[in-house]
């Protein structure tokens, strides 16, 4: 009778015991679960529509609607975005942000404010992937955007990865970059838009106008032939016409360059150089036929 | 485009392209005895003025690193146009003179 009553204490000491060492462990792993970032907790699809989601979506709307004011006024204060996407540093930028290259911070309200108006600027059209995950106050997603620049280059939709943290119904920071797919598929965008920064070749319209300018120079040079010798009467004017119709060959050949850069997509630094120079030199010819005309002209009334 | 380049070559050539607009008035001047030979000249000079703003279209869209479509088509549309005026001035050149003689 002794016996048992002893055993059952210590089987009733031993669950009190064990009881209060399982409490505080159960308890701090919770902690841990609710912490740690290498544990992630899905939510389903029933808890997705909560606080930070809808801020989120709310975010996505004003973008879409092209209201700044809206978006910014989603923003906590002291709030920080990281773009790590090139939209920050388009062309015709005037945010109030480091220069272009890497991760782009904007820190204060009036940075913020900057980046949201070069969004919108940009024409930025923003689609959910629908796949948020939430980590405590952290919301992650994924994204579809498209700007003006991403339609130029035939590249948009882009995908981007986004990252909130979003207390008391507001941003706190948000992170946004390109996914690596997409990253590439930029870089080949603009690659291809280097290769070929126009093409007058591609529409009918281009195609007459550069065959026209073709045909002028041509034509023009067999006028001034005739002119040359219309005016082969007065002494000395020979030379100024033959400089004259240089330069409109030289007028010719820089059409036809254009032409060449639109057929071969050649890179602007190259053929782009010799027509600009060709430009320059019609325009030196000219000047020489001018000048040579005008003292032959001056010095014949002497003679 | 390097900028050096852009600033070595667009430089002188605007500045030649306005000097020879200056002479071509004076040629014109020169000529004012010949009858009706004012209105090619005049047209000489408006070729040598599109020129001038192809070049300079051109300059505008390297500088500022515009590469888009509108403005490479604007300044090669200008190119086509120098043509056709200097053409257009030759031919009228050529006509005035025939007439004249025929006179």
């Amino acid at each position: 009778m002794r016996k048992r009553l002893r055993s059952a204490l210590w089987c009733v000491t031993l669950v009190i015991i064990l009881t209060l060492l399982a409490v505080p462990l159960i308890s701090a792993f919770t902690q841990v679960a609710e912490q740690s970032p290498r544990i992630v907790k899905i939510r389903g699809q029933s808890q997705v529509r909560q606080d930070a989601i809808s801020v989120i979506a709310d975010f996505d709307s004003a973008l879409n609607a092209h209201n700044p004011d809206a978006a910014l006024a989603l923003f906590s204060d002291g709030a920080v975005v990281s773009d790590l996407s090139n939209i920050a540093c388009l062309s015709g930028t005037n945010l109030a942000s480091p220069p272009c290259g890497g991760e782009k911070v904007f820190t204060t309200t009036v940075q913020i404010r900057g980046w949201l108006e070069q969004l919108v600027k940009e024409g930025i059209q923003v689609k959910e992937m629908g796949n948020y995950r939430v980590m405590a106050a952290n919301v992650t997603w994924d994204l579809e955007v498209t700007v003006d620049e991403y339609r130029r280059l035939d590249v948009a939709p882009l995908v981007a990865n986004a990252m909130a943290v979003v207390q008391d119904g507001k941003i706190k920071s948000l992170t946004i970059s390109l996914d690596q797919e997409s990253t590439k598929k930029l870089a080949l965008g603009y690659a291809a838009y280097q290769r070929a920064p126009y093409s007058i070749l591609t529409s009918g319209v281009g195609f007459g106008i550069l065959v026209l300018g073709l045909v002028f120079p041509a034509a023009a040079v067999y006028y001034i032939s005739r002119v040359k010798d219309l005016f082969a009467t007065v002494p000395g004017l020979r030379m100024p016409w033959i400089l004259l119709q240089a330069g409109v060959v030289s007028l010719f050949i820089a059409v036809l360059l254009v032409g060449i850069r639109s057929t071969v997509r050649a890179p602007p630094s190259s053929l782009g150089i010799i027509q600009y120079m060709l430009v320059v030199l019609t325009g030196f010819f000219f000047l020489a036929a001018m000048l040579l005309m005008k003292r032959v002209w001056l010095v014949a009334p002497n003679d | 485009m390097i900028s050096a380049y852009l600033y070595g070559l667009v430089t002188p050539g605007l500045l030649i392209l306005i000097l020879t607009l200056f002479c071509i008035s004076r040629v014109r001047s020169l000529f004012a005895a010949v009858p009706r030979l004012e209105r090619p000249w005049l047209l000489f000079e408006a070729g040598v003025i599109l020129l001038f703003a192809s070049l300079l279209v051109a300059a505008i869209s390297d500088s500022f690193g515009l590469n888009s479509g509108l403005l490479g088509l604007v300044g090669n549309v200008l190119l086509v146009l120098t043509a056709f005026f200097i053409l257009w001035a030759m031919v009228t050149m050529k006509r005035v003179w025939t007439i004249s003689e025929s006179d």
